[in-house]
């Protein structure tokens, strides 16, 4: 390739702009601009509520997907932000014989702009979709931080390309060069490639939950918070409609984005897209701290090594008359192949980064495009390429200007809402028995143990901590446990996959790497993909974890007191026992196959976060060793233990007051003569008195026969515990694979042993059913 | 049809590229919907062709005077070639073609339902017609004798970029190509279509082409930021201008000028000799998505958008 000469862009201004800041900018992470119009603020919120609406597949979800919102992947510390390495996506492509790369696309749903997707929720089969043979080129993509982009769409196109030096002529060794997109210097994406914020937004959305969306109208436009009607760059932003319809749908090339998932398009209104792409217009640049000495030293040494060579401190902003102070100069620059990944987008080769604005840094790990840097620290030292001399500088500072120059990092913006996870600093206990709460009030020193581990709970743990081993569903407990608060249950984005081979007589085979397929993982260039023999996909949808101490305590005699595997009492109902590791009865988990809430949590360590755990006497789940390249065992059992005593004081799910007590009172009553309770047993006695919790416990055939699914320990293909019930008004969607978004279609979803029931059901009067419904709402 | 204040860095590569030709409207018409095809027999014989989502449309300059032509029942038609007054071809979306034989259009089966996005040749029994889905499938290559039609596999060693369609087909004497989605340069030679390369940086689509000679050969493309190649008679290579958006128009009547047309409105030239390329005073702010002439003096453009309210715009351009 030979570039064009640019023959008319010389005519830029000198240098970096070093004149006042723009004012009336600050706020909180998350927070709007100050100033708002009570009509701006109004729509400011309406956006926030889009950006955490949960989309189901009634609403336009899939089919394929990889979240189910948008705050799924920009929620740390808050709306807006970033997001835990277990939040990375794939991107993927193949590289032609000239050595030209493209993102990759497929006829199916697994692969659309490049983005690997991992749901499909379809009609005929839940699965993950298939992706092309061709891809030879897959990387890791973590959230971007949407704090303050309004103001960046505002700086001045001269203002970066002033900044540009592609032939090094200064001789410092950094080179930037702008990316474009349609003509228009980019700003936005890890590469720059994008310059328009409606079209940041349309195309995750797209991309990532299979959200359709028409562009939005020229009027709508015109009303933006930035004005993107027409003229200058915003005729740039206008354009972005067509852009991603070319690029995202081409059968419909010029602009509306449609799938084919049986709802009608688009599936959000320009209406909530309007709202959405303004939450991100208005929301505030990070408000630094008041500087210190240590980080005003700090800010001298992030100079002097040469940081601001791309970490310009401030772009300015006609429209805001002054810097807008991002730390960024929005240029691509070559990073060597320390972070290379292959990915080229428009002008950005495979090794070009876009410098990344560092407001709010302290707040928003994990670092760098693919999170691999959970810290500053690891994400300083990551650097390469043009940026080599200044990391090289930076090791060459005394350890006390090193701290001074974090120091100044995190002086950034949000450090006052900066945590482990996404439970804020000083967050307060819920009261005894509510959601999130203990189940009983707690002394001081009991008090500081729920605390220390709801924060073990909630903490996010970094690649360099040995999270993922080499593969991994969650980097946190918390990751797939907070609907609606901590401890909960997770949306269809968190399922866990679990996948099976099949013999040639049609048998279940376990694949060698096990049952669960992996969301993700530490290996680079690895999409993480199925055998090609994996016949067998099934989804597991998170279920919450309150009470599971009271479920932990309950005598094994009582569970086994309901079991009849035999069916002796010809009911049509056969409760098994599930029998696990050691002759131990299963009592946790969709298939009962692990027996203790100690268990429990070692082996979520091991499945879920890929982290190897210390032995303990006669206990079998969780690995001691597996494979990365850190050392185990890499939790310590503190950290286990802090976890198991948290959920085992965590409250049962409260029940919810019934709309109409009288008509819940009758569901209660048909809950138990149509036959749920005799699965659903609504109470089983426990040391301190019964346990509410709607179960027996016991494995039941549940499902069609023939369905395909997966064996665990005492449990067949078809084979369930008897899920417990309490907590369902506030844990949608339901059954095990997620797919019934009602209760009324969890109900339906039975079969099996419950067809008997489900049919009783079905055969209610409409009065009947709905008290049933009405019953289990207040659960 | 409006006229909207495009960028400061158009507005800058105006005032530095020292622009020889004028670009206006050539008609106002809304009705036509958006216009994607223009070819003439003859500067007073031009032919332009769009359409909605409702069906086609066709607009005929005679005489200086453009006129609307009821269309048969095709959807839309996005491109349009011909071999004089009374021959002319025209395909669209939904594998459409149509063909005028100087009194009336008529509708020609053709053995697909893809959308079809460019036609040419260089006789009425020697005709390529190209195509495809863009998101699925493979493309489209069909050629027309006049009465069938046979279809050419562009699969395996043919699509060594896994494309999904083919965008346009131009070529003179014994040199013919076709170019199409994600770079893909398709040539025939000795009767057979064999696969080109493109050279490196071909990293989007290829949208059209156009030529002087089987030896000077440019086509254009890029969905967001521009993509230009040039043929030399032996190899293709590609340039990648920053700061120019993606083009879909492209018309050469000099070795030295090539006049392109693209994204929001953007029109310039392009000198293949000197990979000079210069933005002109834009007449539109929709997407240009053809031009052709019949003399450099005088070229025609159209362009448009293929949803919402379907807005077309007809320009020329006029040196002085």
């Amino acid at each position: 390739m030979r570039p064009l000469p640019l023959l008319l862009l010389a005519a830029c201004g000198p240098g970096p702009y070093t004149g006042p800041p723009a004012e009336g900018i600050h706020g909180e992470l998350g927070a709007p601009l100050p100033g708002l119009t009570d009509e701006e603020a109004a729509t400011f919120a309406r956006g926030h509520d889009v950006a955490i609406r949960r989309f189901t597949p009634s609403q336009g979800l899939g089919p394929a997907f990889n979240v189910t919102f948008c705050a799924a992947c920009h929620e740390k510390p808050v709306t807006g932000g970033a997001a835990g390495t277990y939040r990375n996506f794939f991107l993927a492509g193949s590289t032609t014989p000239e050595g030209d790369f493209f993102l990759g696309e497929a006829d199916g749903f697994g692969v659309v702009s490049g983005v690997v997707r991992l749901y499909y929720d379809g009609t005929e089969d839940s699965r993950r979709p298939a992706v092309p043979d061709d891809l030879d080129v897959v990387a890791q993509r973590n959230a971007i931080p949407f704090f303050g982009v309004g103001l960046l769409a505002e700086v001045d196109e001269d203002a970066i390309l002033a900044l540009e030096d592609p032939d090094d002529r200064d001789g410092d060794g950094i080179s930037g060069r702008a990316n474009y997109d349609r003509g228009f210097v980019g700003r936005f994406g890890m590469k720059s490639q994008t310059v328009s914020i409606e079209g940041f937004i349309r195309g995750p959305l797209f991309n990532h939950a299979g959200i359709t969306s028409d562009p939005l109208t020229d009027a709508q436009r015109a009303r933006l918070p930035v004005d993107s009607s027409g003229g200058g760059e915003a005729t740039a932003l206008r354009w972005l409609g067509t852009a991603l319809g070319r690029v995202a749908q081409a059968a419909a090339p010029d602009g509306p984005l449609t799938d084919d998932d049986g709802v009608a398009d688009p599936e959000l209104s320009t209406d909530d897209l309007f709202d959405l792409v303004s939450f991100a217009m208005l929301t505030a640049a990070p408000r630094p701290d008041e500087p210190t000495a240590q980080t005003e030293d700090g800010r001298a040494a992030f100079a002097e090594i040469g940081c601001t060579g791309c970490h310009v401190p401030m772009l300015y902003s006609s429209a805001r008359q002054g810097g807008i102070p991002a730390y960024t100069d929005l240029l691509l620059h070559d990073m060597g192949p320390e972070l290379a990944d292959g990915i080229a987008m428009k002008l950005a080769t495979g090794s070009e980064f876009r410098t990344q604005p560092l407001w709010g840094v302290g707040a928003t790990a994990p670092y760098l495009h693919d999170g691999r840097a959970g810290t500053l620290e690891e994400a300083i030292a990551a650097h390469g390429g043009e940026a080599s001399h200044a990391r090289d500088a930076w090791h060459d500072l005394s350890p006390d200007r090193q701290q001074a120059l974090l120091a100044f990092l995190r002086s950034l913006g949000g450090a006052s809402q900066a945590s482990d996870g996404l439970v804020p600093p000083g967050a307060p206990l819920p009261p005894p028995g509510a959601l999130g709460g203990p189940v009983s009030p707690l002394d001081a020193a009991a008090e500081a143990r729920f605390l220390a581990g709801r924060a073990a709970f909630d903490r996010e743990h970094a690649l360099a901590s040995g999270v993922g081993g080499p593969r991994f569903n969650g980097d946190s407990c918390r990751a797939c446990h907070f609907e609606p608060v901590l401890g909960g249950a997770g949306p269809r984005g968190v399922d866990v996959i679990r996948h099976a081979l099949r013999s040639p007589d049609g048998r279940f085979v376990a694949p060698a790497v096990g049952t669960v397929l992996h969301r993700t993982t530490r290996l680079h260039g690895s999409a993480n993909l199925p055998q090609r023999e994996t016949a067998t996909f099934e989804l597991r949808q998170t279920p919450h974890l309150f009470g599971l101490g009271l479920i932990d305590a309950l005598p094994e005699a009582t569970i086994l007191a309901g079991a009849d595997p035999d069916d002796l009492d010809g009911d049509g109902i056969a409760g098994r026992p599930s029998w696990t590791d050691g002759g131990r009865l299963g009592r946790f988990g969709w298939k009962a196959q692990v027996p203790d809430l100690h268990e429990f949590v070692r082996d979520a360590f091991h499945v879920e976060l890929g982290l190897t755990l210390p032995h303990e006497p006669g206990r079998t789940f969780g690995f001691l060793q597996d494979d990365d390249d850190v050392a185990d065992p890499e939790a310590p059992l503190e950290e286990v233990l802090l976890v198991r005593d948290y959920l085992a004081a965590l409250a049962p799910p409260p029940r919810q007051p019934a709309a109409v007590p009288e008509q819940a009172e009758r569901g209660e009553a048909l809950f138990g003569e149509v036959g749920c309770a005799a699965c659903h047993t609504p109470a089983l006695e426990g040391p301190d008195g019964p346990v509410p919790l709607y179960s027996d416990l016991l494995l039941h055939t549940v499902l069609p026969e023939g369905t395909p699914g997966i064996e665990d320990a005492s449990a067949g293909e078809r084979d369930f515990r008897t899920a417990p019930l309490w907590g369902i008004a506030v844990t949608a969607p339901y059954l095990h694979d997620g797919r019934a978004e009602t209760l009324a279609d969890a109900i339906e979803g039975h079969d099996g042993e419950a067809a008997t029931a489900r049919d009783a059901v079905r055969a209610l009067p409409e009065a009947d059913r709905d008290a049933l419904l009405a019953f289990l709402g207040t659960l | 049809m409006s006229h909207r204040a495009l960028a400061p860095l158009l507005s800058l590569l105006v005032a530095c590229g020292g622009a020889a030709g004028s670009w206006s409207e050539a008609f106002d018409d809304p009705g036509a919907g958006s216009l994607s095809g223009v070819w003439g027999s003859a500067d007073d014989d031009v032919w332009v062709v769009g359409g909605t989502d409702a069906g086609a449309s066709l607009r005929h300059l005679v005489d200086g005077t453009w006129t609307t032509v009821d269309p048969p029942d095709v959807a839309l038609l996005v491109w349009v070639h011909g071999f004089g007054r009374d021959d002319v071809w025209a395909v669209g979306r939904a594998g459409g073609m149509v063909h005028y034989d100087g009194s009336g259009w008529s509708v020609i089966d053709t053995p697909t339902d893809e959308d079809l996005w460019g036609v040419f040749g260089t006789a009425p029994d020697d005709l390529w017609i190209v195509g495809g889905a863009i998101d699925r499938g493979d493309p489209v290559l069909l050629h027309f004798d006049g009465s069938a039609f046979e279809t050419v596999e562009v699969t395996g060693d043919l699509n060594p970029r896994q494309a999904r369609a083919l965008f346009k087909v131009w070529g003179t004497g014994d040199t013919l190509f076709a170019v199409g989605q994600r770079g893909l340069i398709l040539q025939l030679q000795g009767g057979a279509w064999k696969a080109v390369s493109p050279g490196q940086g071909a990293t989007d689509d290829w949208v059209s082409l156009w030529g002087t000679s089987a030896d000077h050969v440019v086509a254009v493309g890029g969905r967001s930021n521009a993509q230009v190649g040039v043929w030399d008679g032996s190899a293709w290579r590609t340039l990648q201008p920053a700061g120019v958006p993606g083009l879909n128009a492209v018309w050469i009547g000099r070795e030295t000028q090539a006049v392109v047309g693209g994204l929001g409105g953007w029109v310039g030239t392009f000198d293949p000799t000197t990979d000079t390329i210069l933005a002109e005073a834009p007449a539109t702010d929709v997407d240009v998505h053809a031009a052709w002439a019949a003399t450099p003096a005088h070229v025609f453009a159209v362009g448009g958008s293929f949803s919402g309210a379907y807005a077309g715009a007809a320009l020329e351009r006029l040196e002085p």
